[in-house]
């Protein structure tokens, strides 16, 4: 049983290295545990807790998303969303995404932050109306952010229409990549 | 009398085998000196087989120099540009007449030539005079003449002036190849880095300017009806801003940076009002702004987008995009301006395009007949050029490569200029208004796009 915990933390813990990316977040130190595996059990002492990203437990925090830390974090580090052709439509995989956006956003840890939103389009159409085409998809993630509750005011829309193609190719596969709604907080 | 011209055209043509020669070497240093200085380079992709065959004589000069020039070469590469022309080459002629008695029109009329331009400059102190004849070969007769004088760095725009004189006595057209097109550059190195320029150039792609450079995206150009002006979108400072810059002294205006999009300037016809898109953070509606007075008008005010204005000639109304009907397609709205410095508009735009799913970015022809527009196809990448006829409603396609782009219309109604962006490299396409004679103008410096026709030079 214990054993079993000590499983659960570590690979835990592993996840939790995983999402911050670094060893940013501190506490994991403790020795013998620096391998994802965890098949290695060592006879330290364990006191690891379960060390989340602060963001991903500022979201946990608020309540309001039902989902596991890793789900949570996954949601946190989807910052870009994609839009079909000529449409500023948001797909429904992506409102549970927002959903953990704005939550962070409401967050202790993500009250204070300012973001961008830029709207990036494909390359079909004509350059001035893919400005506007843009700017619809920037504001389609913006107001569902504010409809959950995040200040119209931390938010400033940018669109660049199809000055900033992630793939400059003349292909499907590029304009699908090239449209697409991008969150930048600061 | 027939023998007689035939042996002085014998005797003439052993003296101009000995100024072919000269003239020649003259004639392909110079060619090769301002091909060096191209950035625009010009390339027919589709000719006219019922143009009127031309010819060009090489312009007299006695000067104890080379002439940095090459005057009848312009004026030879503006006639075949227009598309109603087609020169013959320099190695056809038999003799290179200055003057009307050296003209020998059996020769000419030999060669299928309809007309002959010949020339002669002269020179004192800094000011050069180009004088030229416009001979009707058929007629057998001289049907104009005329002169102009400039300093050095004026020498293409006299060349200019000659093609437009020719042009206007043949066709009963101005000409416009003393127009200037504004364009963007962009060379993009990768995802996160292109640089942006701004330009201008005479018509045939020669003498780029440039007006401003920038690492963020430079959009929309659009020139004062003088010519003096040019109104853009710059993202310089992160954000998108509309700025009206003085072309001779670089002296600039910021003239909108609100929130959301600040897009699509264009000058109305008289020059005293800017039509431009704003969003401020919700959706993009046409406004005007009064450059006398700086005041701001709305003049729509829709769910929808609303973008892309263009003044019809008159300036009583302004045609733009919008998506409104469900499909971004082209309106019409009437436009007045108040004794207040204010300009309203009428309660409704009356919709023009309705064939197709997509159509933008609409341009008014000169007569404010016609408009041309991007409109899409049924292939994924079929963005092209069209015509509408505002009396007929009838819709034609001029175009027809992948992605085309920005059409503007040259100030005499006979071409327009648009981009191109399906290819390997954004280029500029040039399509004669009746659609019969292409050509695509490639940039040394990167993607080219968002050309304007621009008026004709002082």
């Amino acid at each position: 049983m214990r054993f079993a915990n000590f499983v659960k933390a570590a690979a835990l813990s592993a996840t939790a290295l995983w999402l911050a990316g670094c060893a940013s977040t501190g506490g994991q130190s403790t020795s013998g545990v620096d391998k994802t595996d965890g098949a290695k059990p060592v006879e330290t002492i364990i006191e690891v807790k379960p060390v989340l990203d602060p963001a991903v437990q500022a979201v946990i925090d608020t309540g309001v998303v039902k989902a596991t830390p890793e789900q949570i974090g996954k949601l946190l580090n989807k910052t870009t969303y994609n839009f079909a052709f000529d449409s500023s439509k948001l797909k429904d995989l992506d409102y549970k995404a927002l959903d953990v956006q704005a939550a962070y956003l409401n967050s202790r840890e993500g009250r204070g932050k300012q973001i961008i939103i830029q709207g990036h389009t494909d390359e079909r159409g004509t350059r001035t109306y893919n400005l506007a085409l843009g700017e619809r998809r920037a504001n389609a993630v913006k107001n569902y952010l504010v409809a959950k509750g995040v200040s119209a005011g931390r938010i400033e829309v940018i669109s660049f229409g199809f000055e900033k193609p992630l793939d400059p190719a003349h292909t499907e596969a590029a304009w699908a990549k090239n449209r697409r709604a991008h969150i930048v907080t600061n | 009398m027939i023998k007689a011209i035939h042996r002085t055209g014998s005797l003439r043509a052993k003296d101009t085998i000995v100024r072919f020669w000269l003239l020649a070497v003259l004639v392909s240093l110079q060619i090769f000196t301002s091909s060096a200085h191209a950035i625009l380079t010009i390339e027919v992709t589709q000719g006219n087989d019922k143009a009127v065959k031309v010819a060009v004589a090489p312009f007299s000069w006695e000067g104890e120099r080379l002439l940095p020039e090459d005057l009848s070469g312009v004026v030879d590469n503006d006639l075949k540009l227009s598309g109603l022309f087609a020169p013959i080459p320099r190695a056809e002629m038999l003799s290179f007449p200055s003057k009307a008695s050296d003209v020998v029109y059996r020769d000419w009329s030999l060669l299928g030539t309809s007309y002959l331009v010949t020339g002669r400059i002269t020179q004192s102190g800094s000011i050069y005079d180009v004088s030229y004849q416009l001979y009707d070969i058929t007629q057998q007769k001289r049907i104009a003449t005329g002169r102009f004088r400039g300093v050095e760095s004026q020498l293409r725009n006299l060349a200019h002036r000659i093609s437009d004189a020719v042009y206007q006595k043949i066709t009963g057209i101005p000409g416009d190849f003393s127009t200037r097109i504004l364009y963007v550059t962009a060379k993009r190195w990768n995802v996160d880095r292109t640089d942006y320029r701004l330009n201008y150039a005479d018509a045939d792609g020669q003498r780029q300017r440039e007006v401003v450079r920038s690492r963020e995206p430079i959009l929309s150009p659009a020139w004062s009806p003088d010519g003096s002006k040019v109104a853009y979108v710059s993202f310089e400072s992160g954000r998108p801003a509309i700025f009206v810059q003085e072309l001779a002294t670089g002296k600039r205006d910021k003239v909108t940076g609100f929130r959301g999009l600040n897009s699509s300037p264009v000058f109305s016809p008289d020059g005293k009002w800017l039509a431009l898109v704003l969003s401020k953070g919700d959706n993009p509606d046409i406004y005007v702004k009064n450059l006398e007075t700086g005041k701001l008008s709305q003049l729509t005010r829709s769910f929808s987008i609303d973008t892309e204005p263009d003044w019809m000639p008159d300036g009583k109304s302004l045609i733009f995009t919008s998506n409104r009907g469900g499909s971004a397609q082209i309106y019409q709205l009437g436009v007045q301006p108040q004794a207040d410095g204010t300009m309203t508009a009428d309660d409704k735009p009356v919709r023009l395009t309705f064939k197709g799913r997509f159509n933008a970015r609409a341009k008014a022809f000169p007569d404010g007949k016609s408009i041309a527009m991007v409109h899409k196809g049924k292939g994924a990448a079929d963005f092209n050029i069209a015509v509408l006829d505002l009396d007929t409603n009838r819709l034609r396609m001029l175009t027809s490569a992948r992605l085309e782009d920005s059409p503007s219309v040259s100030p005499g109604g006979r071409r327009l200029i648009y981009a191109v962006q399906g290819g390997e490299q954004g280029e500029l396409g040039i399509v004669t208004a009746d659609g019969r004679v292409k050509y695509r103008l490639p940039s040394a410096e990167g993607d080219v796009r968002e050309p304007v026709w621009g008026p004709a030079r002082d």
